[in-house]
């Protein structure tokens, strides 16, 4: 297998969203097999680079960051996504064959996490979840309230090949209602949908004891990702 | 000879469609070959999409329309 570029800490913390979206971007500018799990310190909301050039959303984000929530954009698609102490990203980026598709990505990711979580990982259902921010069918639940949302970037590679960046956002624990309240009133700047806290939850609270302890279940989440990448052909 | 841009057919699977973000050139401007000249999404999965060749750029689908697998969404002349 080609060398993997790894973090070797349980969890890279960072003191704003900026340095951990760079992380991630050094990642996905590699060439080869790379996971990260990262945190940000700070309270802040990380949007699409296309909700950039929605018009006003400079009065939307300046609006945002007067409550306390500053606007940061990543390149993998979807919507607003809250980010603080709560708030655990897991990263992979690797070069795929063209056997692989976007749902591929999806399931790597999502394997990943369930592995990690052993036995708690059965209790997670994939799928929408409505007025959750960032809404998806990977989204994964539990007890109809999400507590992952995934997304991703893909990039052409040479030899007919892709390079792809697959993140997920994953609610670990703590507070959870001002991140949530801080995207939903995004959301009502922007006209979109209203997003509640009530339809999220957090690992801690809906599966403890599997993640009482975020570095080891990050470094579970890097060994089950490595597993996957090393079953795939063609990476 | 135009050179088409087409929606990949095997990036994902199903017949979901998908949504071109946005345009990174603007119609009749000059691209290179390679150069990324737009971005689709589906399912939040954000792909570039880059010039087949060099020329004068073509949008025949604008940002924001819903499209297709295989559809072809630009040309470079």
């Amino acid at each position: 297998m080609a060398r993997l570029n790894e973090c070797p800490e349980g969890v890279r913390r960072f003191d704003d969203v900026a340095a951990g979206l760079r992380f991630e971007s050094a990642l996905f500018d590699d060439d080869a097999p790379a996971v990260g799990v990262w945190g940000a310190r700070a309270n802040a909301i990380v949007c699409p680079a296309a909700y950039r050039r929605r018009a006003g959303f400079a009065q939307v984000a300046a609006r945002s960051a007067r409550r306390g929530w500053r606007i940061f954009f990543r390149s993998t698609g979807g919507g607003a996504v809250p980010q603080g102490a709560g708030v655990l990203n897991f990263a992979v980026s690797m070069t795929a064959n063209g056997h692989f598709r976007m749902e591929s990505g999806y399931r790597l990711i999502a394997g990943a996490i369930r592995a990690a979580l052993g036995s708690g990982g059965r209790q997670l259902t994939t799928g929408a979840i409505n007025n959750s921010f960032c809404n998806g069918g990977w989204n994964l639940s539990v007890g109809k309230k999400k507590v992952v949302g995934m997304a991703q970037h893909w990039r052409g590679a040479k030899g007919g090949k892709n390079r792809i960046l697959m993140h997920a956002a994953i609610l670990i624990g703590g507070r959870i209602a001002p991140g949530i309240g801080a995207v939903d009133a995004i959301h009502h700047d922007m006209g979109l949908c209203r997003v509640y806290a009530k339809s999220h939850t957090t690992m801690e609270n809906a599966l403890a004891p599997a993640v009482i302890n975020p570095a080891a279940f990050a470094d579970k989440l890097r060994g089950a990702a490595l597993r996957e990448i090393a079953a795939m052909d063609g990476v | 000879m135009a050179a088409d841009i087409i929606i990949p057919s095997d990036l994902w699977e199903g017949d979901e469609e998908t949504v071109i973000s946005h345009w990174l050139a603007n119609d009749g401007g000059t691209v290179a070959e390679g150069a990324l000249i737009a971005e689709i999404m589906t399912g939040k999965a954000q792909y570039e999409i880059r010039a087949p060749a060099s020329g004068v750029l073509r949008i025949m689908r604008a940002a924001d329309a819903v499209v297709a697998k295989g559809d072809v969404i630009g040309a470079i002349e």
